[in-house]
């Protein structure tokens, strides 16, 4: 069990009458690789410059080491920031840019070089220290603003969307290599990020945020395997969400039919929510005794199909490897275990069924990324 | 495309009003007066003015010091601000160019003369009038007053230009409010100081060193027309 560095105790933050943080409570524990996941707005980035000391919450402390420090200065916390867009001094080169914190502790000139030069050769960079930053390419200056925070020694590193930017080629490359360099150096990251893959792929702890809540903390087992509620469980991937009723200990109801599953300690009788993931779903042949329903729309994605089955007017996604063609009428298998029964919360009804499913869903919430990126700029 | 041609008018302009009169201004300081004959005579006459040369550059330089002096914290100032209340501050900078600078030069006369506004203050008091105007300190003081917008309002472009998420990351690598304006503000508002000193340094200010009388003459002139 790693011991706790981090400690946000009930952070509130007001912009006026905006409440943009409620309540958050967190604790960060050391050496560890912390994801802040959530959609653009919920308060992540407010969360990080708190935490950096760049803003001074409304109300509540933040702890490092046990001590107080919501009131330290960002330049005495041993904290160190790789922002949104990179913010790279465009007065200096390379090497001055990658030095520069050291230079204000004041190191001889020597051990400065020899650090500078360790670091260029850790984030693949040699042979760019007189260069221009502005003359760097995307990726490269994403390579500068984490060897800038990194060769300071923080203990902790912050992360605000660092590879947004970048094209997914080169964003899968960089997670590794961050996911690596944070094991090497042993330091605590607390990242931002509002691409779920990212989240599950590189972090120790993943906390879901929205509209200035913690939504959940958990391992990226947790929370996709078991989301806390439904805006957690569309979020994380994609997952069919029904209206469901919990009869009974390992008994729920939905679609007038009784299924097995494997969840306890609801009142009888409870209205839930059912999450059912895409991939978990099995296709048989119909058959009174299942669910069943018609193929209304194929998609090859490559490893799988994207099937779309029409239940009753509730359209469902399931994720198979054998093809059904569109006008098929199939059943449907779930096994016990894969189905997750959730308490009812405010998000409860908030997402409808896939009857807007589109076959580029990944593109399209690409392209609103981006378009949310550039309206920033 | 390239559409040369456009600037026609600028190349026309230009020869007209500005390499046409150089050209004559160089055939008059290598002829002499009367004659028309060549002549080294007026380029070794330099001489006899390079008591005034040398007292005007050392003028314009001190006045364009305590112009970078006074405006530079203004516009930092400024720059700080709401961008509504930056639009205001700017538009209060601007409005004193609006003026006529003979008015402006006048208003300080009133103010500085021997038996001016404040001297008078000064005799009622029962002292001596001070020796306000007619020396170097009126000269900088006027050009000083005159010309600090041309000052403030490059610096204050450059300052704003500057992206505050830099200020944040140099905090975050160690700085001080101190180090981080060495480090980071200053040095990125280099362009904004470069134009303001060549805004006010390279400013002539003939009209200044009007004697006075000749002040009020052109005033009652441009009056009656
Ligand atoms: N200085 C500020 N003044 C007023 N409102 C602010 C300020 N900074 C942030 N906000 C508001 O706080 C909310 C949360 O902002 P924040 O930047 O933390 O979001 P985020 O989760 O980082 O989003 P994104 O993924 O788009 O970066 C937003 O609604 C934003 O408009
Ligand atoms: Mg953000």
């Amino acid at each position: 069990m790693a011991s706790e560095l981090i400690r946000l105790q009930d952070l509130v933050m007001e912009f006026g009458k905006d409440r943009v943080l409620n309540s958050i409570n967190l604790s960060i524990e050391d050496k560890k690789f912390l994801t802040l996941l959530g959609p653009s707005g919920c308060g992540k980035t407010t969360t990080l410059r708190i935490i950096a000391g760049f803003q001074k919450p409304t109300s509540g402390e933040v702890y490092f080491d046990g001590q107080p420090i919501t009131n330290l200065p960002p330049y005495k916390r041993q904290i160190n920031t790789v922002f949104q867009n990179y913010a790279l001094f465009p007065h200096l080169d390379v090497y001055d840019n990658i030095a520069f914190g050291l230079r204000i502790s004041k190191l001889p000139e020597k051990e400065i070089d020899r650090r500078v030069g360790e670091m260029l050769s850790s984030v693949s960079l040699r042979g760019f220290e007189n260069r221009k930053v502005s003359s760097l390419s995307g990726g490269q200056q994403q390579r500068v603003a984490i060897a800038r925070a990194l060769i300071n020694r923080p203990k902790v590193l912050l992360l605000d969307e660092p590879l947004g930017a970048l094209d997914l080629r080169l964003r899968k490359d960089m997670q590794n290599e961050l996911k690596q360099i944070q094991q090497e150096v042993g330091i605590t990251f607390v990242y931002v990020t509002h691409d779920q893959e990212e989240a599950l792929s590189m972090s120790d702890t993943v906390v879901v945020m929205d509209s200035g809540k913690i939504l959940q903390i958990g391992t990226p087992e947790d929370i996709y395997n078991e989301p806390a509620n439904a805006f957690v469980a569309d979020f994380i991937g994609e997952s069919n969400i029904l209206d469901g009723i919990m009869l009974e200990d390992y008994k729920v109801r939905f679609f007038d039919r009784d299924f097995e599953c494997v969840d306890t300690g609801f009142e009888p009788n409870e209205p839930v929510d059912v999450v059912i993931r895409p991939e978990d779903i099995d296709i048989v042949p119909a058959d009174p005794s299942k669910l069943c329903g018609t193929v209304t729309n194929v998609t090859f994605k490559g490893v799988h199909y994207d099937t779309i089955v029409d239940f009753k007017g509730f359209k469902w996604l399931i994720q198979t490897t054998e093809f059904h063609p569109e006008g098929s009428y199939i059943g449907i298998e779930i096994d016990p275990n894969e189905i997750h029964v959730m308490k009812r919360s405010e998000y409860s009804g908030m997402f409808g069924d896939y009857s807007s499913y589109s076959e580029e869903y990944y593109d399209i919430t690409n392209m609103e990324e981006e378009a949310e990126e550039g309206a920033a700029e | 495309m390239k559409r040369r041609w456009l600037t026609a008018p600028y190349i026309v302009w230009m020869l007209l009003f500005t390499l046409i009169p150089l050209c004559i201004v160089i055939y008059y300081a290598f002829t002499d007066y009367t004659t028309g004959s060549f002549t080294f005579a007026n380029i070794t006459g330099i001489l006899d003015y390079a008591a005034i040369f040398l007292r005007s550059i050392w003028l314009s330089v001190a006045a364009t010091l305590i112009c970078l002096i006074i405006g530079y914290p203004v516009a930092y100032a400024i720059a700080q601000c709401k961008p509504r209340t930056q639009r205001f501050l700017q538009l209060l900078i601007m409005l004193p160019m609006c003026m006529s600078f003979l008015l402006r030069t006048l208003a300080w006369v009133a103010l500085l003369e021997d038996t001016g506004i404040i001297n008078n203050l000064v005799t009622s008091l029962g002292l001596s009038p001070l020796p306000l105007i007619r020396n170097s300190g009126a000269v900088i003081l006027g050009m000083v007053y005159n010309y600090l917008p041309y000052m403030i309002l490059p610096l204050y472009s450059a300052i704003s230009k500057i992206d505050p998420r830099l200020t944040e990351a140099a905090e975050d690598l160690g700085c001080n409010k101190s180090a981080c304006f060495r480090k980071v503000i200053l040095p990125l508002s280099m362009p904004g100081i470069t134009a303001g000193i060549t805004m006010v340094l390279y400013r002539p200010f003939p009209p200044f060193i009007f004697p006075r009388n000749s002040v009020r003459r052109a005033l009652s002139w441009s009056a009656i027309s």
